[in-house]
């Protein structure tokens, strides 16, 4: 079994680094997403829909999303272990993690928005990690990464553990529709702070779910085809603060 | 100064262009001083623009519709209501356009970033521009460039701007750049009009002479801002100290 360490984290793994990658400070360029809420406001959304907008995409986005950066994770490590990486089938390698969620990303307005996040969590890790062999392997192999595959080479590149990993993408994402809520719509920020520890529960079970997850075989092909229509949208319209 | 060029050489990489940063309030002019510099320099240079609006594109599309480079070269960027943040406490969205941008059209001489319009104390970080021109115009009040602030007083140039409209707003264009050539303690400042010619000229001398010294790597970028001169205390009583005099000060713990 593995020891903890005072904070209630595993040996090996760091707290700060959790920390670090869920901060919004981050210099990664999340600031200019917001997770698809914008275009669903503009679409007709309001206060009262936040919460199940925020719940909806846990359960589809969210869930494949985190299966991907728990096996991106994975592959990181193999990476980075002696034996190096294994190819029987299990861990996917990241291009092909990476067409496998374009596979069951229908929408090209989502798939650039992701490969945008992607793209600055890989430039933060290599200016973080600037030797981690998986963070090179990354550039190499998918040089525009979807946002969780960068986020899992990221988080284990920089000691993160998977279980943390899986909550951290989860709820990344659920932070970024609640931060571009209080930019588009009349709401308290504290109320929608509190909406995070409501979905608490769920966030666990799609993160624990997604630990589960083998290969490519457990990466799930949920659709919001809303979602994905409101993003498609999106793309041609000339007033708006978020690029998605 | 030190004579040595700085470690990432913009000679080590062809394709690197002389990233020039364009900040300063909202309606001082900077999508028409980018244009001006287009229509007077796309003859001799190699030219992108990266605007940061606020909410709309409505600068990308003014910038195409002039027609002074082709639209394709012209491209905005979302900064989530942050136009602060995105050209300095987080320059991931700006740079990677920028870097695809020099990519697309390679070799580019010159990338000008726009700004969203934001207040005084805006300025690029030097992790996204080589230079920034500040910009604010006689309209907007003729005290303003000697209220100071770290754009007015340490951008690389300060342009002062729409200068034809003096007469009708009570503003005394030579006094207005000898307040702000004093708060820059002699940095350069520029008086323009996109509708006199010499004006024109000067801006177009100015940006030519940046981009050979980016070449020759004899330009370090400085970063004008946010620090102001700050209290150390010590044994003595403690003293006051600016980092202006330092430029290659790394940040550092008081």
């Amino acid at each position: 079994m593995t020891s903890s360490v005072p904070g209630g984290v595993r040996a090996g793994e760091s707290a700060i680094a959790a920390f670090l990658l869920a901060d919004s400070r981050l210099p990664s360029g999340a600031y200019s997403h917001s997770a698809g809420l914008e275009p669903a406001v503009m679409a007709g959304l309001q206060v009262d829909g936040v919460y199940p907008y925020l719940i909806s995409r846990l359960q589809t986005v969210g869930r494949m999303e985190t299966v991907a950066a728990v096996l991106a994770h994975r592959r990181a490590r193999e990476i980075c272990a002696a034996a190096g990486p294994n190819d029987d089938g299990g861990v996917p390698g990241f291009a092909a993690l990476e067409a496998a969620l374009d596979a069951r990303t229908p929408s090209a307005a989502q798939r650039d928005a992701s490969r945008r996040l992607g793209r600055g969590m890989l430039r933060l890790a290599a200016t973080l990690a600037p030797g981690d062999p998986a963070v090179g392997a990354l550039k190499r192999e998918a040089p525009r990464p979807p946002r969780p595959v960068a986020l899992g080479v990221a988080a284990a590149a920089l000691g993160v553990g998977e279980a943390a990993l899986a909550r951290l993408c989860c709820y990344d994402d659920a932070q970024s529709v609640v931060a571009a809520a209080l930019k588009l719509l009349p709401i308290d920020p504290m109320s929608a702070t509190a909406w995070i520890l409501d979905a608490e529960p769920q966030i666990n079970a799609v993160a624990d779910e997604a630990l589960q997850a083998r290969s490519l075989e457990d990466l799930p092909a949920l659709s919001a085809p809303l979602m994905e229509h409101w993003a498609e949208d999106h793309t041609e319209r000339t007033r708006r603060l978020f690029v998605a | 100064m030190p004579e040595t060029p700085p470690a990432a050489s913009p000679l080590s990489d062809p394709n690197r262009s002389l990233r020039l940063g364009v900040a300063g309030p909202v309606g001082t002019g900077k999508s028409s001083l980018i244009a001006t510099i287009c229509r007077a320099m796309s003859g001799e240079l190699q030219i992108g623009v990266i605007t940061n609006d606020i909410y709309t594109d409505e600068d990308a599309r003014f910038l195409r519709s002039a027609g002074v480079l082709p639209a394709e070269r012209i491209r905005a960027v979302e900064t989530g209501a942050c136009p602060h943040t995105a050209i300095r406490d987080d320059v991931t969205t700006n740079l990677l356009a920028v870097e695809d941008l020099e990519a697309d059209f390679a070799p580019l001489d010159l990338v000008l970033v726009e700004s969203g319009g934001d207040n005084l104390t805006a300025t690029f970080s030097p992790a996204l521009v080589d230079a920034q021109i500040f910009v604010l115009d006689v309209a907007g009040g003729g005290d303003v460039a000697r209220k100071g602030g770290p754009g007015i007083a340490r951008a690389d140039l300060l342009v002062i701007n729409k200068i034809d409209l003096a007469p009708h707003v009570d503003v005394d264009v030579d006094l207005m750049v000898a307040d702000a050539t004093a708060a820059r303690e002699g940095g350069p400042v520029l008086a323009l009009s996109r509708k006199q010619q010499d004006t024109i000229d000067d801006l177009s001398a100015w940006v030519r002479a940046m981009v050979a010294r980016h070449r020759a790597g004899s330009h370090t970028p400085q970063d004008p801002g946010p620090m102001a001169p700050h209290f150390h205390a010590d044994e003595d009583g403690g003293y006051i100290h600016s980092h202006d005099e330092e430029p290659g000060a790394v940040p550092h713990r008081h």
